[in-house]
Order: structure tokens, then sequence, then C-alpha cells
């Protein structure tokens, strides 16, 4: 969707606005914020800046005095935030937004809780149980929350804790792949999944999950691992596993067919086209440049323009078709 | 045409500032990470041009002016194939060539410079800055322009004199920003000179407070001594804030005598006077107020996102006790917090603000 000020800048270039009107133009299209539009930007501006001093100040306070401060103060501070952060949602049910920030700041401060839990108590659990626990504990605020920042903040703690398990055991597939397989494997289909059940939620039933940043950073952790494992398979020699190219290639026509006929969508496709590149350099870049050959280098080097400029072609005929 | 341009259009109809139907087609240019990925290919497509040349060319790189002739020419070839109307496949080559060009050319003034490695910075300025104008196009100039920037600050750091360019280019950056529609035949080479000297701006002000001590230690053990204090940079930002909310407040009608001018400045001083402390404050603050005052909601993220970054590394400085920097916090908090309760008793929302 084109912003106004982009939409301003055509008219402009077309020469539609003569010269010397161009700033009561800017006025009158209300790209130039007006009187109001300022008060309102400082107002919060001040507000964010001034509370964010406050917060960062009592945490360095806080910060100073850590190693003085006895074991049930620190216990207790930090419970307490979590109790006064709830009752803060609880106020503001009518405020959308600073409720979902007093929920948000909630679950963090779970986080620092059980944090400081291990920490004084030694239990000897292992990293990624802090994360599992943590996002174990808050999945009934996700649930009831129903905003997507707190459960990609979910997603974020999962995948942080699958990256850690593998850091500390073999896993369940350790007898068929090596460690970093099985993880990127686990990331990618727990993504995946998550990407598709938040796409058909959003499309059939919640409204609220309509935001496009999620999608696509679900989609990021989708595609990221996929790539990585291809990736992977090319530059290992003993590797004759075909199933991460397979992978892969279903993954790119499942996106374009979702993403270029049923829900339209230019980060995604845009995604796709990095994925394309990288594995395609790769690919060449691994089997050409084993000899020196100079000529390996001009061929990737005219690869690589060739297919960014492809995209780019692509990527623009698609968007000047969704605008119209 | 989609909807939203023409209630514009409409809008614009009713001032009397246009006539006739609209001739705009609704479309517009493609979103940032279309313009990453493109970038991206292109310093890729560089690198392997410049392993090509390596290899096919070894006595190139050996030869100073081998080195310059050839990648002045590729520069040269670059502009000639970006001048005719373009299709993406040449535009894209031309990007790959040039930034290989600038390279091999680069490689060159700095073996020519010698043992004067300032002076090889200086050299690169001189270099980029008119490529950054000249050049016909977007993700080059940004480029160029910001390499420009940074290597301005490079060469007065040798000089003994870091950070002071901060203010410098914050002013270019200013000014870009705030008479980007007044010419608009020059309108997509401002906009992109603005982009490469903010992200230039961004980057500078990260690195003087990552490494404050080690300016310090980097640049004085050369050229000359350290002539300029760190805060220095910070008080010519402060003093570039106050030329910009003072253009602003011009702007919408009220001289230096209005009657939220003398707050707004006040704001401004007492920020700026903060920054002193918390480096980079008013580098993201004005930023954001250039965002803002275009509609420009990139930029706008640009500054949110530097002035986050700012704000969480003050943690790191080693200067002062965190002790300090909580009471610093809590002042400035404090202070904040108040400014915003003046502003909302004495410009009430419900008032009419049509002239203030």
């Amino acid at each position: 969707m084109a912003s106004p000020r982009s939409q301003f800048i055509e008219l402009i270039e077309q020469g539609a606005i003569p010269v010397e009107k161009i700033g009561d133009a800017l006025k009158a299209a209300k790209i130039t914020p007006d009187a109001r539009a300022w008060r309102t930007f400082i107002d919060h501006l001040l507000l964010w800046l001034g509370g964010l001093a406050l917060a960062f100040a009592l945490m360095f306070f806080v910060a100073y005095n850590w190693n003085d401060i006895g074991r049930f103060a620190k216990f207790g501070a930090v419970e307490g935030l979590v109790v006064l952060a709830i009752v803060a949602y609880c106020r503001f049910a009518e405020h959308a937004v600073a409720g979902k920030v007093s929920l948000l700041v909630a679950t963090i401060c779970l986080g620092v809780l059980l944090a400081l839990f291990g920490q004084t108590y030694q239990t000897g659990a292992d990293p990624w149980q802090l994360f599992f626990t943590w996002a174990m504990l808050m999945l009934p605020w996700a649930i009831i929350g129903r905003f997507p920042a707190i459960w990609i903040l979910w997603v974020a703690l999962i995948n942080t804790s699958i990256v850690l398990y593998y850091q500390t055991f073999r896993g369940i597939f350790g007898f068929m792949y090596d460690d970093e397989t099985g993880m990127l494997w686990l990331l990618f289909i727990f993504n995946t999944l998550l990407l598709v059940a938040w796409e058909f939620l959003a499309a059939k039933a919640w409204q609220w999950l309509a935001e496009r940043w999620a999608p696509r950073l679900l989609a990021i952790g989708s595609g990221v691992p996929l790539t990585w494992l291809v990736l992977h398979s090319i530059f290992t020699h003993g590797e004759t596993s075909f199933l991460p190219g397979l992978a892969w290639v279903t993954w790119l026509a499942v996106m374009y067919f979702i993403y270029r006929r049923v829900t339209p969508d230019l980060f995604m496709l845009a995604g796709c086209c990095l994925s394309v590149i990288t594995v395609s350099i790769s690919f060449f870049g691994e089997h050409l440049l084993q000899r020196n050959s100079s000529g390996g280098f001009l061929f990737l080097s005219l690869l690589v323009i060739g297919m960014g400029a492809g995209s780019a072609f692509w990527l623009k005929t698609v968007h000047q078709e969704l605008q119209s | 045409m989609s909807r939203q341009t023409e209630q514009m259009w409409a809008a614009l109809l009713q001032a009397g500032l246009v006539q006739g139907a609209s001739s705009a087609t609704g479309k517009s240019e493609s979103p940032w990470y279309v313009k990453v990925l493109l970038a991206l290919s292109g310093w890729f497509a560089a690198f392997f041009l410049l392993g090509f040349i390596g290899m096919a060319f070894e006595s190139v790189f050996r030869n100073s002016t081998a080195s310059f002739i050839l990648g002045g020419a590729m520069i040269g070839g670059a502009f000639a194939i970006l001048r005719i109307p373009k299709n993406e496949f040449v535009e894209h080559l031309a990007l790959a060539v040039s930034l290989a060009g600038q390279f091999l050319v680069v490689v060159a003034l700095f073996k020519i410079a010698g043992h004067h490695g300032h002076i090889g910075w200086l050299l690169v300025v001189l270099l980029q800055a008119p490529l950054a104008v000249v050049m016909p196009n977007f993700v080059h100039r940004v480029f160029s322009a910001f390499i420009a920037a940074f290597s301005l600050n490079m060469f007065l750091g040798f000089q003994g004199w870091p950070n002071l360019v901060d203010g410098l280019i914050m002013l270019l950056a200013a000014w870009c920003w705030l008479n980007e529609f007044r010419y608009p035949q020059q309108m997509q080479r401002i906009r992109a000179i603005g982009y490469g000297l903010v992200l230039a701006l961004i980057v500078l002000k990260g690195m003087a407070l990552l490494g404050s001590q080690m300016t310090e230690w980097f640049f004085s053990g050369k050229q000359a001594e350290l002539w300029i204090k760190p805060y220095i940079g910070e008080v010519l930002t402060g003093l570039v804030v106050l030329y910009v909310v003072w253009q602003l407040l011009e702007r919408h009608g009220q001289g230096i005598s209005g009657s939220i001018s003398v707050p707004a400045l006040v704001a401004a001083l007492l920020v700026s006077t903060l920054s002193v402390e918390v480096t980079g404050l008013t580098a993201g603050l004005v930023i954001m107020l250039l965002g803002f005052s275009g509609a420009n909601r990139v930029l706008l993220g640009l500054g949110i996102g530097a002035l986050l970054i700012y704000i969480s590394s003050y943690y790191y400085l080693l200067d002062v006790t965190l002790l300090v920097k909580s009471g610093t916090l809590l002042a400035a908090g404090v202070a904040l917090l108040g400014m915003r309760w003046l502003l909302v008793t004495m410009l009430p929302k419900d008032r009419e603000v049509d002239h203030v």
C-alpha cells in the first residue's frame, strides 16, 4: 500500500503541482503535520522518553546496589513488579495499548524472576530449561492477551530453548543427523507449523492476528533454518541426502502459491528470492571456485547481477499489480 | 488510481492548488526491503567481480596507477550506463561495476598516500562526494554519501579533531530533509544524500559511544595532539538541534517571539545538555523530528532505533558509575515529564489550535 508521502512525491515528479505551491500543497495533503499532530507527537515523545528515563534510572540503581540487596528483598521486588503489572493490565482494560504494555512487562518480569530463582538457588538447571519454563508459564497470559507481540515473544522463547537444548545435548534425531541439522529441522518445522496456523486463523477467525509483521517474522524463522540446511548439504561433502533440497523446493512452491495467488505479500516473496539467490550462489560457488578459476568469479558475478535484477523486476511487477 | 490518491487530489483541488484531473497512476516506489535486496546483490556482484579481476589480472592490484586507471574507467563506464533509460539488469550491472571500480581507486589512493594515511581518507572524501551528487542511481548515492561522511570523520580524526564533523553531517542532513520538496528537480538526489548522511551520523555516534576511550587512543598516537574534547561534538550537534527546531517553528508561522518558541528552544537546549552525558541522544531526536515533519516513516523508524540503541549503550559507558548514571537519568526523567506537564497545561488538547 503506497503511503501518502510516496503518492505525493509521485504527483510532484509528474509536475502536477506547481512548484511555488508545493509548500501549501504539503499542508493541504497532510504530509506536513499540523499543529495538533505536532502537539500529540511531542506529548507522546516526552512521555515515552521520560518514562524510559525513569525506568532505566531505577534499573541502574538496582544494578549498582545489586550485591548489597538481600535475597528476600530481590525476590520481593521482582514478584511485586509482576503483581503490579498484572494489576495495571486489569486497570487498563479499556486502553488497548497500556494494557498490552502492562502484560508484556509482566511477562518479562516473569522471566527475570525465573532467572533470579535459578541464580540464587543454583538448581543446576540448563539454560534451555529457563526459557522453556518461561514460555510454558507465560502461555496462559498469551492466550488471554490476544495480541501479536506477546505471541511472538512466546515463539522467540521456544526457538531460543530449542537452540540451547541442542547446545546441551544431542537431540532425539541425534542418531540420524548431527546436532546442527536436527536443531535446524526442528526450528523449521515448528516455525512453519506456527506460520500456517497463524495465517489460517488470521484469515478465518481472529482479527487481531491481522498485523503483517508477525507472520513475516515467523516466515523468517521458517526460511532461514531451511536455507541453512540446504547450504549445509551443499557444503558438506559426506551428505548425500536430498531431503533438504526437496523440502526447500516444496517450501518455495507453497510460498509462491500462497503469497502470490492467495494472500499476496511482497515481503515473503522478497524473502524467497533472497533464499534462491543465496542457495544458487553457494551451489555454483562451491562447484566452480574449487579450481581457482577466474572465470568462476566472473560467472558468479554475472549470476548475482542477473538474479538480483530478475528478482527486482519480478517484485516490482508484482508490487504494481497489487496496487492497481 | 487508488482511493488514497483520489482523496489527496480532492484535498489539493479544494485548496485551489491544482487543476483538472490527476494524471497520477497511484503507483509508487518499491518498499525498502526490495531496495535492500538490490543493494545486497550489487555488493556481492562487486565482490565477485573484484575476485575475477584479481585472479585474471593480478598485476592490476600490485600497480597503483593501473588500479587507478582501471577503477576510474569502470566508474566512468557505470556512469555512462546509468544515464541511458534503464532496465533492471543494466542498473545492477552498472552498480556492481561502479562499486568494484571504486574499490580499485580507493586501494590506489591509499597506496599513493603511502605513509600519510590520513591523506588517503581525504582523497576518498574527494572521490565520493562528487559521486554522491553526480551518479544517477539512488542506492549508489546513499552509499557514496555514507562513505564520504565516514571518511571525512576519519580524516579529521587523524588530524586530531575527532567527533567534530558529527555536527556538520547533522547540519547537512537536516538541510536535506528540511528542504526536500523545495527543489523538485533535485528531489531524488537530495533524498538519497539525506539518507546516506543520516546513516553515517547514526554509525559515527555509535562509534563515538562504544569507543570513547578507544577514539582517544586511536587518534592520539597519530599525527596531531587531541585538540578537541569529546563533548565538543555534542555541543555542535546541540547547536544543530536548535537550528532544526527554529526552522520547524518558522514553518508553522512561529517566529522567535512566538508563544511556544521559547519553551521549545529551552526544551531543545535541555535535551542537548543531557546528550553530553548520554551520547547520541540529540542525533536520535533530530532524526525523529525530521522524519515526523516529512511524514517519513523510514526516517522516523531509524531515529527511534538509534535512540534506543544509544540509551541502552549508556549502560556500558565506563566514565561514570552506575549510581551517577542513575541520578542523571532520574533528573532527566523528571525534567522530561515536567516538560510534558507544562505542555499539557499550556496547550490543552481540546483548545482550538489553528495557529499554535
